[in-house]
């Protein structure tokens, strides 16, 4: 859905061909690590599984640290 | 730090000795960047924003980002302090006016500032005078490079760097020109250079950025296309085929209204100096406008005795919260009118007719 609208907003650019953060591949992972971490968080706390939040919050401190 | 100390200070750009400073102000660059695993701050609880500004604080804080660095508390901040901002080109005009936890790093005597929970998380913003984009881009990649050491940051190999609004992803760069261009205004043709220059995928925008008014004949120029091209093509073709189109417009206007019309730029260039040295009572915008006068006066040698960077200066601490600041107290815009009307009486004073 998105590619049309960058494509009008960057002169029919779509694909990034700059600068790449030194640690891109790590990163990538760890990103969508955190990310499904967040989401298991927020449902935790839904159903009131406090430990397993805790263990959660402990988990995505760990690797927002490393 | 108390920010009526700002007031008394010379950024950098102020000083008005880069280069082609007789039409470009001042250049920047900024960075888009954004925490990795962390919701865009529209999507972010109020918990989240208020953990991500205070990492991000701490982190801007001990990163070592040139000379001496302090952080404004936005949402702490009094509304005067923030408009003081705004009117540094420290912060934009949204920020001071969002909500919510945020601020604001500033180094490098103001050439540095990194907004924080604007947009995106991080804005990082170097500023320096006259036509200094190459400086300008070096230095906010290498402050990218510092950050990146500590931080993680959201990224795509398909598109690039993730911001907020996708007409910034990609590289997340922008780079920007300040010029001053009264006589396309004079001669009528500036709104053909704009048109032209939006044509070739430029924002064109006023002196205080997105949706102000050019006010004393100051534009901002800026690229939109961050994706699909890397960050050495996005500051090449701005600096070396945009930018000069403009400047050998404004040049060729400049020699134009010099040959023919010489007596009518002299006689507006002499009652804007003689207004600015009587005025009893006088608003930032009238001021802005003469002072552009002046300006073009200075840069076509038809006004001695004074500097661009009293020039500069000037623009910038007759404005509403400079004056309230320099002053130490709130002001009616009656009062500033007389208070203002005064202080350019006494900076201008010595000036030669």
């Amino acid at each position: 859905v998105l590619v049309p609208l960058l494509e009008r907003a960057h002169e029919g650019g779509s694909v990034h061909t700059g600068k790449v953060p030194a640690n891109a591949a790590e990163d990538e992972r760890k990103q969508t690590e955190l990310l499904r971490l967040r989401g298991q968080l927020k449902e935790a706390v839904v159903h009131e599984e406090y430990e397993r939040a805790a263990d959660l919050r402990d988990r995505i401190k760990n690797l927002e640290g490393s | 730090v108390n920010l009526a100390e700002l007031t008394r200070r010379r950024a950098e750009w102020l000083r008005g000795t880069g280069p082609m400073s007789n039409i470009v102000v001042s250049s920047r660059a900024r960075l888009a960047r954004n925490l990795a695993g962390m919701p865009f701050l529209g999507r972010c609880s109020e918990g989240q924003l208020r953990e991500a500004a205070e990492s991000l604080r701490r982190t801007l804080l001990q990163v070592g980002l040139p000379g001496e660095t302090f952080y404004v508390d936005i949402e702490a901040a009094d509304p005067l302090d923030r408009e003081l901002l705004v009117e540094r080109h420290l912060i934009s005009r949204q920020h001071a006016e969002a909500k919510g936890p945020r601020g604001v790093a500033v180094s490098g005597g103001e050439a540095v500032a990194v907004m924080v929970n604007e947009e995106d998380h991080l804005r990082v913003q170097v500023l320096r005078g006259g036509l200094q984009l190459d400086a300008c881009h070096a230095e906010v990649r290498r402050l990218d490079g510092l950050l990146e050491g500590q931080l993680s940051f959201a990224f795509s190999s398909r598109f690039g760097y993730l911001t907020a609004c996708p007409t910034n992803c990609g590289t997340g760069l922008r780079v920007s020109v300040m010029l001053h261009l009264p006589a396309l205004k004079m001669t009528g043709e500036i709104e053909k250079a704009l048109r032209a220059a939006r044509d070739m995928h430029l924002a064109v925008r006023g002196l205080y950025g997105e949706g102000t008014e050019a006010t004393g004949d100051l534009f901002q120029i800026s690229n939109q296309t961050t994706l699909g091209k890397d960050e050495e093509q996005i500051v090449t073709e701005f600096k070396d085929q945009i930018v000069p189109n403009i400047i050998e417009y404004e040049h060729r206007a400049r020699e134009a209204l010099l040959k023919t019309r010489r007596v009518a730029l002299e006689d507006r260039i002499s009652r804007a100096r003689a207004v600015l040295r009587s005025a009893r009572l006088i608003s930032s915008e009238e001021t802005m406008f003469l002072l552009s006068q002046l300006r073009l006066g200075l840069a076509l040698e038809l006004q001695d005795g004074l500097g661009l960077e009293t020039i500069n200066e000037l623009s910038l601490v007759i404005q509403p919260a400079h004056l309230q600041k320099l002053f130490g107290r709130d002001m009616a815009p009656a009062e500033r009118g007389e208070i203002r009307a005064k202080l350019i009486r006494e900076r201008l004073g010595g000036l030669a007719d």
